[in-house]
């Protein structure tokens, strides 16, 4: 009985040991494109990543991506240990509760310059719900050359009023609709969030509970 | 009702300079869109649909010329509908007049067609003319916009007759004007490249009331700082077209544009010059996604990605120009830089952007739930 239990009890570390060799490996599937000094500190900085129970898999990413895009080694390593950075002031600004994706989508905003504050903000606004969509809304926001400040309070406020993500994806719908027609970004996002805030006063005020801000049009002004 | 006031036309005429500071180009504005680097000024508004005030007077005493337009731009599902207004007087004779004009465009990847009606109202003469019709369209090709309209517009002529008066004992001209139809057609070719952006346009009105008259107009303008531009134009006389009021004399004017922040970006995937690869991504089925790029004379087209964990992938070449790709996406916010003929990585042109520290930027596309 006691041979059975330790024969149990060595496979059991033994499919431990190989399972973490396995997740180990799969994390640094890619890095043998690095050179040998360019991937140990990458190694370097993905462990300590793991360490600090930060996502490890977009780290490796972007060392891949360097190495795609033919930037020299030195350069692979500060975009991975910035990119490590901003996973961890994102996971501090966002709480410890935070989930892999939302870490990373928001050390993603943090890059496009987003402040901390406003991820504090946002988590503030939605203490369980998952964060990724007002993340992915924001920094898609930013990328489409709305200023941070106005993309910050575009998403917070309606996130705040309690948007779900269904509208907060229309929203950015409506956003990149009006900067094709020649709206400017920040007037787009800013007026679109606005328009939204109106509709879901218009909502509560007429107790219409069944349908969500967006699936109405906006008012429009007339000039 | 009867349009008197030009105490009113010249408040408002100043009120859209102050708004603008901007001196229009005579260059018919529905011929052919302005370049990226000589945005109009556009107050916005509206959420939706950005409001476009111009105007421009004469500073000279000849002719007197002050007008003022402004056009509210709707996006329609099939296209763009834009509605717009001018006003104008005219110092010298006392011409007053006001027309509503309505178009609506069909944008391809490169070109648009248009087709527009307006009605004009002469308050000086008390008549209207209704309808004024319009077609046209306009192609880019690289740095130049080359377009082509036929327009049927009103214009007024002056008959004269002389009679011998013993009273006066001298030859006496009596005038009688005329409002008569024109057709136009004209042709324009705007170049823009960094700073720099040229218009032109020449054109040929007829009628069987009149013999043909022909106009050019010609526009530079200099973007000095962002925003700012020095805009030089000049011209021969010319019939009111849409958009553009009519001119008796020859023009030449200079000077200043400002406008708001433009955006550059033509997001959803059309490249800007004909030597860049335009792009889109269509969506298949579930979580499965088309990325489409037109690279004109291209061997080989590749993306990368964070979707495609950064390995570069080949695009298939489905037709001549044409390379697709089709990938499982789950939602999200994905990277994607692109190549052709194995040359360095860009970004998707029009596509929105992330800095990248590796080769300047990132395209950014998000994939909705």
């Amino acid at each position: 009985m006691t041979s059975l239990l330790r024969a149990a009890a060595t496979a059991a570390v033994l499919f431990l040991w190989s399972a973490a060799g396995a997740w180990a490996s799969a994390d640094s599937q890619g890095l043998e494109r690095l050179d040998p000094g360019t991937r140990a500190a990458v190694t370097s900085i993905v462990e300590e990543a793991r360490k600090d129970a930060l996502p490890t898999q977009p780290l490796v990413s972007k060392a891949i991506e360097g190495a795609t895009k033919g930037a020299s080694g030195e350069r692979i390593v500060q975009a991975v240990r910035a990119y490590a950075e901003a996973c961890r002031h994102a996971r501090d600004a966002m709480g410890k509760e935070s989930t892999e994706a939302e870490i990373v989508a928001a050390a993603g905003a943090l890059q496009g310059g987003v402040p901390p504050d406003t991820l504090s903000h946002l988590r503030s606004a939605r203490p369980r719900e998952s964060l990724v969509v007002p993340l992915v809304v924001l920094s898609d926001l930013v990328a489409r050359h709305v200023p941070v400040s106005v993309a910050s309070v575009a998403v917070l406020a309606p996130t705040r009023a309690g948007a779900p993500d269904a509208d907060l994806l229309v929203l950015r719908e409506r956003v990149e609709k009006d900067i094709r027609s020649g709206v400017p970004p920040g007037s787009a996002a800013s007026l679109q969030s606005r328009a939204w805030l109106s509709a879901r006063r218009w909502q509560v005020s007429s107790e219409t509970k069944n349908e969500t801000p967006l699936s109405k049009s906006p008012r429009r002004s007339t000039p | 009702m009867r349009f008197q006031s030009a105490t009113l036309v010249r408040l408002i005429m100043g009120f859209v300079l102050v708004a603008t500071l901007s001196v229009r180009p005579w260059i018919p504005a529905w011929a052919q869109p302005a370049p990226a680097g000589a945005a109009q000024p556009s107050l916005l508004l509206s959420p939706r649909a950005p409001l476009t005030l111009e105007g421009a007077t004469s500073l000279g005493s000849d002719p007197g010329l002050a007008y003022g337009r402004f056009a509210h731009r709707l996006s329609l599902g099939f296209g763009r509908l834009e509605l717009g207004a001018l006003m104008g007087a005219h110092a010298q004779n006392g011409a007053e007049y006001g027309r509503a004009e309505g178009r609506l465009l069909f944008d391809a990847a490169k070109s648009t067609m248009w087709l527009g009606v307006a009605g004009q109202r002469d308050y000086d003469r008390g008549e209207s003319t209704l309808p004024l019709l319009g077609i046209g369209g306009w192609k880019r090709l690289g740095n130049f916009v080359s377009s082509a309209a036929v327009q049927q517009t009103r214009d007024g002529v002056t008959h004269y007759d002389y009679h011998y008066s013993y009273a006066d004992t001298g030859w006496v001209a009596t005038g009688r004007s005329e409002s008569i139809r024109r057709a136009t057609i004209h042709t324009g070719l705007g170049w823009s490249r960094g700073r720099v952006a040229l218009e032109s346009a020449a054109g040929i009105s007829l009628s069987h009331a009149a013999g043909p008259r022909t106009w050019v107009r010609g526009s530079a303008a200099m973007t000095v700082l962002p925003g700012f531009a020095i805009v030089g134009t000049g011209g021969s006389a010319a019939p009111a077209l849409f958009g553009t009021p009519e001119s008796e004399h020859g023009q030449a004017t200079l000077g200043v544009r400002l406008t708001p922040a433009w955006s550059p970006a033509r997001v959803g995937g059309h490249g800007g010059g004909s030597d860049s690869p335009s792009w889109q991504i269509l969506h298949e089925t579930a979580g499965w996604y088309r990325i489409e790029v037109r690279a004109e004379n291209a061997r080989s087209v590749e993306i990368t990605s964070d979707a495609t964990e950064w390995a570069p992938r080949s695009l298939e070449q489905v037709a001549k120009n044409r390379w697709r790709l089709r990938l499982e996406l789950a939602p999200g916010l994905y990277h994607m830089n692109l190549r052709v003929d194995g040359g360095p990585w860009i970004v998707p042109p029009g596509a929105p952007t992330a800095s990248d520290e590796f080769v300047g930027a990132t395209g950014v596309f998000v994939v909705p739930n």
